[in-house]
């Protein structure tokens, strides 16, 4: 179709291949750190070749401040999505019936909200969780994540939910069914991929939040992103479990966005944005 | 077999109105909130009762000089990091629209940076720019260059958190700029080889126009996002050397969860928010005038 000359193919390559490896780079290093002895993490030149040791996996996973706090990671992360989902769910089963001026609006409200910067919200939340005793909560911290979750599943399911022909309503209504029964017998079926999908990109975004975990927990629902940042404390960094951890946080997600790439792209390209 | 009887949009408010009742609620009143206690005296390392002071944070923030140094970091930190990803995920995204054999892994290369924490990334760079431990400077040096010391020095620190932000989300934008590229006809390619166009100016001449709503789009929403950046500059560089990493928002942090001083910061979270307004009033108008949504 297009003609390239073998020059700008080769230059193509070479900048691909290039850009492919400085992203892939620092997240090799930090892995390899993670399997090396101190002696080795700081040999010059950098070993590429060495005896891995299962160590830092094997301290941090002895270490009950980061057992507790993968626990909590996984009771926040769930809970969010959960909770989200039930506000999300009918939301967008209204919206993929609306039209014109009504979606766009709805569709840009919501989105507009998820990306205002936390900072705005942080100190209120702060001040308010710590005169009603919701400060080292899980549930503190399920309902700031609300703000984020709700539109985030929103994006993401509404091309799927879009997909589903609306004459399944008009012949659920036929049949005798309420809104509530069609909503949750006949299309929540046929969209679960949808929900997976979104689910999944919300549990993400929960999971990796930093700066609202760091303020609303202290000791007993500290989250992982923050019970890192503790290896980095007065008696000098320690490396090796600083990488695995960040090993230990990063797999899952990275699972999880391997399995659901297209959806991620394709709720924010929903909305076509025209020429 | 009944008439056919159209469901009015009116039986959808109930399942709509939930969500946005709850979004609004847990936005808006924080930010209430944060105006009511701008103007208080507020901080958690006085024992004295928050009393009504005006304006008077306001006006102190105008001497201090921590803070008016923090609004061009904060510029800065905006406009380099989302001008290069734009650049760069442009070119990474006309690469992998090109198919070239053998090169699909970079898609799902590019989807780490996009879902891993970012507590992680700051942790990565922040073990790469460390001498010895990380290979920044063993890199340069294999190529003959000699690596600054990255974090200690006010300009190296800057250039580290803005590469750290390249890294970290030019894979998505590239990812946005592939999706919106593939829907492109590919009647107007093969027009502009009739034309005689080298492969270099199909890109400028047709892939280019085509692409530059979606560039806006993208750059609204990457500016919005880098107004907030936050975990990269507190593990990477925690604001230093002497505050000239600090942004608006980390300085708003830092005045409310270091110093304690809830009142003072919240001055500066609503200065913050008049920041975002700026950006936000442009983009409401842009998206209200381009932004359709398939029926």
């Amino acid at each position: 179709m297009k003609r390239r000359s073998n020059i700008t193919t080769i230059c193509l390559y070479a900048v691909g291949i290039i850009y492919g490896l400085a992203i892939l780079g620092p997240l090799v290093w930090i892995l390899l750190l993670a399997l090396k002895n101190a002696l080795d993490a700081f040999a010059y030149p950098p070993l590429f070749i060495f005896e891995p040791t299962f160590e830092h996996f094997i301290a941090i996973f002895q270490d009950p401040e980061f057992r507790l706090a993968f626990a909590n990671s996984v009771v926040i992360a769930t809970g969010s999505v959960a909770l989200a989902m039930l506000f999300a769910i009918p939301a967008t089963f209204a919206i993929t019936i609306m039209r014109g001026r009504a979606r766009r609006n709805s569709l840009l409200t919501i989105l507009l909200i998820r990306m205002v910067p936390g900072m705005i919200y942080l100190l209120p939340y702060f001040v308010f969780y710590s005169r009603v005793d919701l400060l080292d909560t899980h549930i503190g911290l399920i309902i700031i994540y609300l703000i984020f979750c709700v539109p985030l599943i929103i994006w993401t399911l509404t091309p799927v939910w879009g997909a589903v022909p609306l004459e399944l309503r008009e012949s659920g209504m036929i049949d005798g069914a309420s809104l509530w029964q069609i909503l949750y017998l006949i299309e929540l079926p046929l969209v679960r991929v949808g929900i997976i999908a979104s689910g999944i990109v919300a549990f993400i975004f929960a999971w990796n939040e930093f700066l609202f975990a760091l303020v609303i927990t202290r000791k007993k629902t500290v989250t992982l992103p923050v019970i890192i940042t503790r290896y980095m404390g007065y008696e000098g960094y320690e490396w090796g479990k600083i990488s695995a951890a960040a090993v230990v946080i990063m797999l899952p997600v990275v699972v999880f966005g391997f399995l659901i790439q297209r959806y991620m792209i394709t709720g924010l390209t929903a909305g076509a944005v025209k020429g | 077999m009944a008439a056919y009887q159209p469901i009015p949009q009116r039986a959808y408010y109930k399942y709509l109105s939930p969500s946005i009742i709850v979004l609004l609620l847990l936005t808006v009143l924080p930010v209430l909130f944060t105006l009511y206690l701008s103007t208080s005296s507020l901080s958690f390392a006085s024992p004295r009762p928050e009393r009504f002071i005006g304006l008077r944070n306001y006006s102190r923030l105008l001497d201090d000089s921590r803070f008016l140094q923090s609004i061009p970091v904060s510029a800065l930190f905006i406009v380099a990091p989302v001008a290069l990803q734009l650049v760069l995920g442009f070119i990474v995204a006309v690469i992998m629209n090109e198919r070239l054999p053998g090169m699909r892994w970079l898609r799902y290369v590019l989807v780490a940076p996009m879902v891993i924490p970012p507590i992680v990334t700051g942790l990565t760079w922040r073990v790469m720019f460390t001498p010895k431990l990380g290979s920044v400077n063993y890199f340069l040096s294999l190529i003959g260059l000699d690596g600054p010391s990255w974090l200690t020095d006010a300009n190296w620190a800057l250039t580290a958190i803005v590469i750290v932000a390249v890294w970290g989300w030019t894979p998505f934008v590239a990812l946005m700029f592939l999706a919106a590229m593939q829907s492109f006809p590919d009647e107007l390619y093969e027009a502009a080889v009739i034309d005689g166009a080298t492969w270099v100016q199909s890109v400028r001449h047709v892939t280019l126009p085509l692409l530059k709503p979606t560039v806006t789009f993208i750059g609204i929403l990457r500016t919005m996002e880098a107004l907030g950046i936050f975990p990269i500059i507190y593990i990477v560089t925690a604001g230093g050397p002497a505050a000239a990493t600090e942004t608006v928002n980390f300085y708003a942090y830092v005045s409310g969860f270091s110093y304690l001083k809830v009142g003072y910061a919240s001055a500066i979270i609503v200065v913050f928010f008049f920041m975002l307004l700026l950006i936000i009033g442009p983009t409401m108008r842009f998206l209200l005038r381009n932004f359709q949504v398939d029926d």
